[in-house]
């Protein structure tokens, strides 16, 4: 008897995936919309969802099978990457057979059970194991009772089957709610079945740090304190925070940006080599690093740190309102809309290194970056550049868009003499290897939630070092003696001055993006 | 999807393709946009302008150049001409929005005798150190002067075995060759069938009926009797070696198609290969697979069929309909690109030699 497919060994694409049932819990959200499902649907034109595979979406509003498909139509339209109308019209018919609505309540024990009847009834109907993935796409407020009202219907329970959870981000608003989260999510299901969703991990881009650092042996020997000068992070992005100003000012730039892609990209490109490319050792890596990064606290944080919020500007020739202008932003609102800060890691590798990283809204462009910036050479031989700038070696990471990876470095002008000038190798990802249509983040990571792939997922101890890092900042911020100014900064700018200074007390600038 | 233009194909000496090819990077044609070169190979095309559309060919090449971009190098032999040796160059551009992303291809015209002088041209030409792929769009001839010097750079052979006119020794012959690693763009062809067919024993409790196969029926679209069995001969080849099967007997049927019976743990297992005429489906492609497996209550019926009207592939599992798959025949430049990903297939090099086991039975 064959244990494992045979037919799978060899086969040039694809994994094996489990049939699975997808419950998603706030199905009628915006999430569910734009993302979640039309990143399935793309991925059953492709071919690559389980053989038997059905969606079960949970909420409140009394909507009907034919209502929730319909609805879904629309996003797929609107949001796949594939059109249900032509390429995948076929899939469609198909996909829309296994779409199903459950309503009730997220805090009435009695949707919860019917929902789990509804569930193995699907499992017997078509025969196929009653795998589960619960997806929380509801508001956070919801998570606790979502998940206990789970467990009360004994439906995390895993006996010739298996049960995961997705949970959405944010992971609680600081350490001690993240870890109240993380008591609960843990007292029903065990660490090896949450899947806590970051969906800056799903990008190719990102997933290829570990690439260029891990699979190529140029980089490695010099990634590290004797030759990095220093590290520049930058998520920036020319949006406002229109549509979600009620959370936005709650959270502000820390807890949206900082608390969790910012510290994930630092953690990335500051590990040390994992001892495979599995869940556990990659996981354990990034912890390292959080756990070596030096916490920032009390007169530190006015030193090191730069609060910025955005006034009324211009973007790609736009006017665009300021923050405080916004409907639902309080007029007083000391929400900072922007961060830089100076971080150092202490451990061997990175002793002495700054890392700063820095993200803002309505900004000129949408830009994610790493750049590392190396040191000048021991001995200037050609002298400082006619500008009277030495131009070091710079690769930079580019994560979105025109995503690729560039290095800077001094070539000699054509000519009689000896000038000299920054030249840039590019490699850009998509032209590269021809991807035209990439996949969606979401796409990658619900598939790995389905085959059990935890690697681009982010675990408890993660979650709440990352949160003791900025905690302490968040608490200055907030009220604390050592809060640096609140800047302002005009839209459509690259941020607010203290930012510019913050490098340049270092002798460094930003990198212009 | 990006435009792709192209500088004005020159017509070159065949000393001075370096020189040209030089100067065709600062053309003007190529307009202001900064230009990234993009090269991860080397691709070297042999092909007889009496067997294949060169036109066709070309815009595959574009077409796979833009997926995967490397260097180009054609080699058109034209058996009706005498001493002729052209040669022209070009670049091809992807337009981006601030950025046009190129690469390059070398077309050289060859006839007559000078057909067994080109392969110094070729070598020269190939960017340093980069993986030589040679497409040979016929079965190669081992002691043919020109394949024996440029394969003798290549790092994988590509072949089309659409295009092998005999089978039965062709698929002989092409087993034989041993280095470099042998790819098939007729396989690549198949991925989405091979997929297709696995996915059936992802269910855990339909994974045991994969050692009691009783039949297999493949339906392949042929243009004539006894033509365009290559596919459905590699598919079944593919089965039996990765299921343990052994060949017992093989016959070849006067109308065409093929009848096989393997042995597996003391059962038989008949296998069909029946060939349709083409209607909607292309010449080689599969139109049909279909399985017995299984025993008594638990006999299992997987069914794959084309649906070249609606574009997918039927799921069913005896009566009951499972799912439908997009599905469109593999087009040539797609085939090319998945090929060029892969460096040594020990799955199709399987496939083929089970396959030749089968044509050696049926045909002796």
């Amino acid at each position: 008897m064959f244990t494992e497919n045979p037919l799978r060994d060899g086969l040039r694409v694809g994994r094996t995936l489990d049939p699975t049932s997808v419950v998603i819990f706030g199905a009628t959200g915006d999430l569910t919309a734009r993302k979640l499902v039309p990143a399935l649907f793309s991925q059953a034109v492709e071919g690559e969802l389980p053989p038997a595979f059905n969606i079960v979406g949970y909420a409140r509003r009394d909507w009907s099978q034919e209502r929730f498909r319909d609805w879904l139509y629309q996003s797929i339209k609107e949001n796949s990457r594939y059109d249900p109308d032509a390429d995948g019209r076929h899939v469609w018919e198909n996909f829309a057979q296994h779409l199903y609505y459950v309503q009730g309540n997220f805090n009435e024990a009695e949707g919860y059970c019917r929902l789990d009847r509804f569930l193995r009834d699907l499992a017997e109907e078509w025969q196929m194991p009653d795998n589960r993935l619960y997806y929380l796409a509801a508001p956070p407020s919801w998570f606790d009772d979502i998940i206990l009202n789970i467990d009360a219907a004994n439906m995390a329970h895993q006996e010739g089957v298996w049960r995961r959870i997705v949970i959405e981000k944010p992971f609680g608003h600081d350490l001690d709610s993240a870890h109240a989260l993380n008591d609960t999510v843990n007292s029903v299901f065990d660490e090896e079945q949450v899947y806590r969703i970051d969906h800056y991990l799903g990008k190719e881009t990102v997933q290829n740090i570990l690439v260029v650092r891990f699979a190529n042996t140029i980089f490695e020997p010099i990634w590290n304190r004797r030759y990095v000068d220093h590290v520049q992070i930058s998520v920036v992005e020319p949006s406002g925070a229109e549509d979600r100003e009620e959370f936005y000012d709650e959270a502000g730039v820390i807890r949206d940006i900082v608390q969790n892609h910012l510290l994930q990209l630092l953690t990335l490109i500051a590990m040390e080599p994992p001892v495979a490319y599995e869940a556990g050792a990659i996981r354990d890596e990034k912890v390292k690093v959080l756990r070596a990064a030096r916490p920032i606290e009390g007169a530190q944080v006015a030193a090191q740190t730069v609060r910025g919020q955005y006034t009324a500007g211009t973007i790609n020739g736009e006017r665009v309102p300021g923050y405080t202008e916004l409907e639902g932003i309080p007029r007083d609102s000391d929400t900072a809309t922007y961060a830089a800060i100076k971080w150092y890691v202490d451990n061997w590798r990175w002793q002495g290194v700054p890392f700063y990283l820095r993200s803002g809204k309505r900004l000129p462009t949408r830009v994610t970056e790493v750049s590392i910036h190396f040191k000048e050479p021991p001995h200037l031989l050609f002298g400082q550049g006619k500008d009277g700038h030495l131009h070091t070696n710079v690769l930079a990471l580019r994560i979105q868009p025109d995503e690729g990876i560039s290095l800077r470095f001094e070539s000699k002008l054509p000519g009689q003499g000896l000038e000299r000038r920054a030249v840039t190798m590019d490699f850009r990802y998509g032209t590269a290897f021809g991807v035209v249509n990439p996949p969606d983040a979401y796409e990658r990571l619900l598939l790995d939630a389905i085959a059990g792939d935890a690697t681009l997922f982010a675990r408890r101890d993660e979650i709440e070092w990352a949160w003791r890092l900025v905690d302490p900042i968040l608490a200055e911020w907030e009220g604390g003696e050592h809060a640096p100014p609140l800047e302002t900064y005009e839209a459509g700018t690259w941020g607010p001055a203290g930012a510019d200074a913050l490098l340049k007390r270092d002798g460094r600038r930003w990198r212009r993006l | 999807m990006t435009e792709v233009v192209r500088t004005e194909v020159k017509r070159v000496g065949l000393t001075a393709i370096r020189d040209e090819l030089r100067a065709l990077w600062s053309s003007e044609a190529l307009g202001e946009k900064p230009i990234v070169q993009a090269r991860s190979h080397n691709l070297v095309v042999y092909t007889d302008a009496s067997r294949h559309n060169v036109d066709d060919l070309v815009e595959h090449i574009i077409r796979v150049n833009s997926l995967r971009p490397g260097r180009v190098l054609l080699v058109e032999y034209d058996p009706t001409a005498d001493e002729k040796l052209d040669a022209w160059a070009t670049i091809y551009c992807q337009l981006q929005k601030d950025h046009q992303v190129c690469s390059e291809m070398v077309v050289m015209q060859v006839g007559g005798v000078l057909r067994s002088e080109i392969h110094s041209t070729v070598i020269s030409l190939l960017a340093p150190d980069l993986p030589v792929i040679l497409w040979w769009m016929q079965l190669p001839d081992v002691e043919d002067h020109l394949y024996e010097n440029v394969v003798a750079e290549a790092d994988r052979l590509l072949i089309d075995s659409d295009f092998f006119p005999n089978i039965a020794e062709d698929f002989v012959t092409l087993a034989s060759i041993s280095s470099p690693p042998v790819g098939d763009l007729a396989w690549a062809r198949l991925t989405p069938w091979r997929r297709r067919l696995a996915a059936f024993w992802d269910f855990p409790q339909l994974r045991e009926s994969l050692e009691h196969i009783h039949s297999l029926e493949i339906q392949h679209a042929a243009r004539k009797p006894h033509a365009d069995s290559n596919r459905a001969l590699l598919l079944v080849g593919w089965l039996a070696e990765r299921l343990g099967w052994r060949l017992a007997e093989a016959s070849a049927l006067e109308a065409g198609g093929y009848e096989i019976t393997y042995r597996h743990n003391g059962e038989s297992i008949r296998v069909q290969l029946e060939e349709i005429v083409p209607d909607g489906v292309p010449p080689g492609e599969l139109a049909a697979i279909s399985l017995q497996a299984g025993h008594g209550e638990n006999l299992e019926r997987p069914h794959l069929r084309f649906d070249p009207e609606h574009g997918c592939i039927e799921q069913k599992i005896g009566d009951v309909a499972q799912r439908d798959w997009a599905f469109r025949p593999v087009e040539p430049a797609e085939a090319l690109a998945e090929e060029l990903d892969y460096n040594h297939d020990a799955a199709f090099q399987a496939a083929l030699n089970q396959a030749v086991a089968i044509v050696r039975m049926a045909h002796r």
